[in-house]
């Protein structure tokens, strides 16, 4: 039994998951603070930016981990078992919608300009993170998760390759498929074409 | 290795490529162009990295909330949790260690218990019948003993001091030159020891050794006295047959 409580912040994710196990709701509020936002994120990535969907994909992520968290494997690293089962849930929610396109939630335009007024840049910005999502929603399920464990959440290879069970190999020749592509459809937004 | 792509696109133009690092990137960009391209999209990602989705991060919290003391209140108190926390495999929760120890414990009590009852109940069968047993022999060698005794006391009384000076008279015949056949002497002494297995059954033998002894004594002041002795043994038997009437002697 400890005398003084943990400061959560400074434990390991593996350690919180321990703790959560045993019903300490303070590591569970760590966890949640900690991959609430990356997970939602990513699951905006994956599918077609649904608000709706990705807040329910998130709380049933994380629903999960509190009604089993047996299902984590201590000796695995936390972060990619999440990113894993989140991939996993991103797959069941195709294969259940069969095609997703262009379900975009995107902001109406007047409310775009209202808030994104300020500057070229930022239009710029927004004009590229549109474009690059419909991309992502063309490209197949296996590159595009890929891609945005990558560039999204800064995974590592071998993170990658963990979390999606893939042999690294595999990761890299997805990936730079993923990018080649990619950086041949956007191309509009090199200055060199412009 | 393979996270270096990030850093040549960035930095590096496709013509300052090494030899090994255009090899590296082959499947990505295999020109110019398409370098350029790729540079380009690592540029715009880096860019959006900061821009956060919007996500309403309490109301998903606040249901979370609710399921959270809905399942942990379910699942018991902090000892429960502490006994047989879930994330543990099943052999290393301190419940079921705890439970193996106590199993183990009272396991081997009990086979101690039963190995020690079986000692005690063959020690005290073993105790009872060695008892037993030294008591038939007890039992055995009194009676013995007071049958002999008895049986002593009838001879004695039956025959008297004649038949004991007659005893070591034929005993000590060979001995002494005396003119008669020693077979036959032999024989009276036979018959003398059958008599007395016939009377008194199976003699003990501190009693014949003690006879023994007294016949040995007599035999020694038989021999000190030997001329007397030789005058008192005259009379053989085949000259007077008559003394060895009340002798049972059979021939």
């Amino acid at each position: 039994m400890r005398i003084f409580k943990p400061q959560y912040s400074k434990l390991l994710d593996e350690e919180l998951m321990v703790m959560l196990g045993k019903g300490d709701k303070r590591a569970f509020d760590e966890v949640y603070k900690r991959y609430s936002q990356p997970l939602f994120g990513y699951f905006m990535k994956l599918l077609a930016r649904d608000n709706e969907k990705c807040e329910d994909m998130v709380h049933d992520l994380f629903a999960k981990i509190i009604r089993k968290p047996e299902y984590f494997d201590t000796s695995r690293s936390f972060r990619t078992w999440v990113y894993s089962v989140a991939s996993n849930m991103c797959k069941n929610e195709y294969k259940r919608m069969a095609v997703r396109k262009n379900v975009k939630s995107d902001l109406e335009p007047a409310e775009f300009l209202k808030s994104h007024e300020d500057t070229l840049k930022t239009v710029h910005e927004k004009r590229f993170s549109d474009r690059l999502q419909a991309q992502l929603e063309e490209m197949d399920e296996k590159h595009k998760s890929v891609f945005v464990l990558r560039h999204f959440d800064g995974f590592s290879m071998k993170e990658i390759a963990e979390a999606l069970e893939i042999n690294e190999g595999t990761v890299k020749s997805r990936l730079f498929y993923a990018t080649k592509t990619l950086a041949s459809a956007l191309k509009e937004f090199n200055p060199i074409y412009q | 290795m393979e996270e270096k792509y990030i850093e040549l696109l960035a930095k590096t133009d496709y013509d300052a490529l090494t030899v090994d690092e255009k090899e590296m990137l082959k499947e990505l960009c295999t020109n110019q162009s398409e370098f350029e391209e790729a540079r380009q999209l690592m540029k715009e990602l880096s860019a959006l990295d900061s821009e956060p989705d919007l996500f309403d991060s309490r109301k998903v919290k606040k249901r979370l909330d609710e399921e959270f003391a809905e399942v942990y209140a379910s699942r018991g108190g902090g000892w429960i949790n502490f006994l047989f926390p879930p994330l543990k495999p099943i052999m290393n929760r301190p419940g079921i260690q705890l439970a193996m120890v106590l199993v183990l414990f009272i396991g081997s009590y009990l086979v101690l218990e039963l190995m020690d009852f079986n000692n005690t109940k063959t020690v005290q069968l073993a105790k009872n019948e060695n008892k037993l047993l030294i008591e038939d022999e007890e039992e055995a060698i009194d009676s013995e003993i007071d049958e002999n005794s008895m049986l002593d006391e009838k001879k004695m009384g039956d025959k008297g001091r004649e038949n004991n000076v007659l005893k070591t008279e034929l005993i000590l015949t060979p001995k002494v030159d005396i003119p008669i056949d020693p077979q036959e002497t032999i024989v009276v002494i036979d018959d003398l020891i059958s008599e007395e297995f016939i009377e008194g059954g199976r003699i003990h033998e501190d009693f014949i050794a003690l006879e023994f002894e007294a016949s040995r004594s007599d035999f020694t002041a038989a021999k000190d006295n030997a001329t007397e002795t030789i005058k008192f043994l005259i009379p053989t038997v085949q000259e007077s047959p008559d003394l060895l009437d009340g002798l049972f002697v059979t021939f």
